[in-house]
């Protein structure tokens, strides 16, 4: 009995083992929020399509945020219309969605599709994780005349498409038209610049008696390059020197003035300390009136506004001085450079640039398409409500820029500018360091190295 | 000559401890093993790994950043370990006592070590707000200035070691286990030879105590010099780089510039740096050190 017990012991043991070192080895079938488990029945009974195809599987990596998973849902609704014998596994990525590709690129582990943000594409292209895709986008008949060119622009390198653009995040200024109303201010109009930017500022703003900002004019992003990057060029400012291979952001005394008109913001009070440690968003919280963001961001100002009792509304982002830039970050999707379905991840992606595409990824209204055809459309303009000054998310495309640095430094050299621009920001608003100084140590960090 | 039995016996033996022994040499001896061959190549993650040799432990040795990292997290240690050794020391003579309703403070005390780094990283940087957290409320109530905390890089790290302080509950226990295991019959023949409190406390409580000293000390050091959870949490390693830890630093060139090779070696060095300490604490253990029947 005693060596019976022992032997069943000894078996269990080992399946339990040998169950624990099956799991160590892989997930490529563990899929999780199928949107689609398996090809739909009326697709296997006959159209032409299944009838010259296989079946075939692709997994789409879509990160875990609310919304993002249902927005890719409808998508893969309406590519399955087109390419019934294909099945499309959504997978949330779980985590920092950067080092999950790398881990999963790493362990050849990564999805057919997946999202990646506008900084990731020079980066992943240069590890050889990403596939080009203007073959696709051409395949599937993409007018990308008809995608804003900045939009564009973000997922390419080289010329080249590495990732295709999900909606058209043109930098804007959210506004809580309550605190204009209390200061006696009216709404600025869409060609608001600079001056009357800095007017309302010194108005909106207020202290306390030891001199501590209690309400902001502004939440400026101060760390987003897509905010960043147009202040530096305002004043007429080059951060580049490609011929001779050289950053310019302390030789030329215009990025510095650029930067100056933004970091001051901070300095004087009108903006967010960004070392200020504050308890909640202090937008959200109705203290602060102007707001550097994008559309994404509207719906949760609306939900959050009606349970403050705050209005807001929408204004672009001002004219600065001398140029009028505007930053526009976007994120979409990529397809694996060792797909093994390239033509069908192609076909998925290349269904963002199409109308039904946008259609359904906008389903919920929380993004502006990226197609200039669709700028009419009511499906976002209405949402998440009627009546705001919706011409501000696609005014003035023609002043949007790309993010400078990380598209013209060498790969190896983005994280360090990167660090040097928080660092020069931080020494200029901790008093450590006179703003001339703390530029030229950013760039005397990136000019040692750039060959 | 063995018996067969003793045979199948061994092999059960085996088998039974397979499972942790499989696992001890995939989950860690593995990884420790690559960790030390990465420390001698280039090696993005994707890209194959290329050899460099001591390359890595050369630009150690030239870098101002890892040197800012290392003292930072020296004083960290030298600091945040005795403060909290001694802060658990206090609860734990503070709830070594028999009342009604002790073990209820005893949880209390205890409460904040369960609660996650994350949560109590929020916690900690909503109290140390310089315009609306609490900590500058007390002050300001009790008439001091307000200090300005994680905001400004001289403020961070006794920021993060006040922050520490709070799961000193989690050496309390250890301590208040130290002082319930001290025979009682040692402090009855103290008081009929007619020995003073402070004379107990100096000539039983501390001497019996010493294995739990040197517990908590070997942990601490070990702790403190891996901190890491409750940086990237609150600072982030910031304001300028002002509580870039070694473990933050060494997670950055890691993860953030994929760096895996001097990550890697960066990690080897802190593993040396912490073993010749814990060396050096064993070793100087034999002459503080007391055990109860005189055991070493």
């Amino acid at each position: 009995m005693k060596a019976k017990i022992k032997k069943s012991a000894l078996a269990a043991l080992i399946i339990c083992t040998t169950i624990m070192l099956a799991a160590c080895g892989g997930n490529k079938g563990n899929n999780d929020n199928k949107a689609d488990s398996s090809p739909s029945p009326s697709a296997a009974q006959g159209t032409e399509e299944t009838k010259q195809h296989d079946p075939v599987e692709i997994r789409v990596g879509v990160p875990e945020w609310p919304g993002e998973a249902e927005n890719v849902d409808a998508v893969v609704k309406a590519f399955k219309e087109k390419y019934p014998y294909v099945t499309v596994n959504v997978e949330k990525m779980v985590g920092d969605p950067h080092a999950k590709v790398l881990a999963q690129s790493a362990a050849n582990e990564l999805p057919d599709v997946f999202w990646l943000p506008d900084t990731s594409v020079r980066e992943f292209q240069d590890l050889g994780i990403l596939a080009p895709l203007d073959d696709a986008i051409a395949a599937n008949g993409i007018d990308t005349g008809d995608v804003y060119s900045s939009m564009l622009g973000l997922g390419q390198v080289d010329g080249k498409t590495y990732m295709v653009p999900r909606d058209y995040a043109h930098v804007v200024t959210l506004v809580n038209t309550s605190l204009l109303k209390e200061a006696g201010l009216s709404m600025p109009s869409n060609d608001w610049d600079w001056n009357t930017f800095m007017d309302y500022a010194q108005k909106l703003t207020k202290k306390d008696a030891s001199g501590n900002t209690i309400q902001w004019a502004v939440n400026s992003n101060i760390h987003w390059w897509a905010v960043w990057t147009p202040f530096a060029l305002g004043r007429g400012g080059k951060l580049i020197d490609e011929a001779n291979h050289k950053l310019t952001v302390a030789s030329d005394p215009l990025v510095g003035q650029g930067l100056k008109d933004l970091w001051d913001l901070s300095k004087n009070g009108y903006a967010l300390d960004p070392n200020g440690q504050y308890p909640e968003d202090m937008f959200m919280a109705g203290k602060v009136a102007f707001y550097f963001a994008v559309k994404a961001v509207a719906s949760q100002v609306n939900d959050v506004a009606k349970a403050k009792g705050f209005e807001w509304d929408v204004l672009p982002f001002p004219k600065l001085p001398s140029v009028h830039a505007v930053g526009g970050g976007t994120s979409g999707y990529s397809v694996s450079a060792t797909t093994k379905h390239k033509e069908e991840a192609g076909a998925f992606v290349s269904m963002f640039l199409t109308a039904e595409g946008q259609k359904a990824f906008n389903s919920a209204g929380n993004a502006v398409p990226v197609l200039k055809s669709m700028v009419n459309d009511d499906t976002w303009r209405n949402s998440p409500v009627e009546g705001k000054n919706v011409e501000a998310y696609t005014i003035a495309p023609e002043a949007d820029i790309l993010p400078i640095l990380s598209s013209k430094l060498p790969v190896s050299l983005i994280n360090e500018s990167n660090t040097g621009y928080e660092e020069a920001m931080n020494k200029y608003l901790l008093n450590k360091l006179p703003l001339e100084k703390a530029l030229q140590e950013w760039e005397d960090r990136i000019n040692k190295a750039w060959k | 000559m063995k018996s067969r039995k003793a045979v199948r016996e061994a092999i059960a033996g085996y088998l039974f401890t397979s499972p942790v022994t499989l696992g001890i040499l995939l989950f860690t001896a593995w990884p420790v093993a690559q960790s030390l061959y990465y420390s001698f190549t280039k090696f993005n993650i994707i890209k194959k790994p290329q050899w460099v040799g001591g390359d890595n432990y050369a630009k150690l040795t030239g870098d101002a950043e890892f040197w800012h990292s290392l003292k930072i997290t020296a004083i960290f240690t030298g600091v945040s370990v005795p403060a909290s050794l001694l802060v658990g020391f206090l609860m734990a003579l503070l709830l070594n006592r028999s009342l009604r309703g002790i073990g209820l403070f005893r949880t209390i005390f205890y409460l904040p070590v369960v609660v996650p780094v994350v949560a109590s990283g929020m916690l900690w940087k909503q109290l140390y707000s310089p315009t609306y957290g609490f900590a500058n409320r007390l002050l300001e109530a009790v008439g001091l200035p307000p200090y300005t905390w994680f905001s400004q890089p001289e403020s961070v790290l006794p920021s993060i070691i006040i922050m520490g302080l709070w799961q000193a509950g989690g050496s309390m226990i250890i301590w208040l286990a130290g002082f319930q295991g001290i025979p009682v019959h040692l402090y009855e023949a103290a008081i009929v030879d007619g020995a003073s409190r402070m004379r107990r406390f100096w000539s039983i409580t501390i001497p019996m105590i010493t294995p739990v000293i040197f517990f908590n000390l070997i942990m601490g050091f070990i702790g403190s010099f891996q901190v890491f959870g409750q940086v990237m949490a609150t600072t982030a390693g910031g304001p300028l780089n002002a509580s870039n830890f070694l473990m933050v630093m060494i997670y950055k060139e890691a993860f953030r510039t994929l760096n895996m090779g001097y990550a890697s070696a960066l990690a080897w060095v802190l593993f040396v740096i912490v073993l010749l300490l814990t060396a050096f604490i064993f070793r100087t253990s034999r002459s503080w050190v007391h055990y109860e029947g005189g055991a070493k």
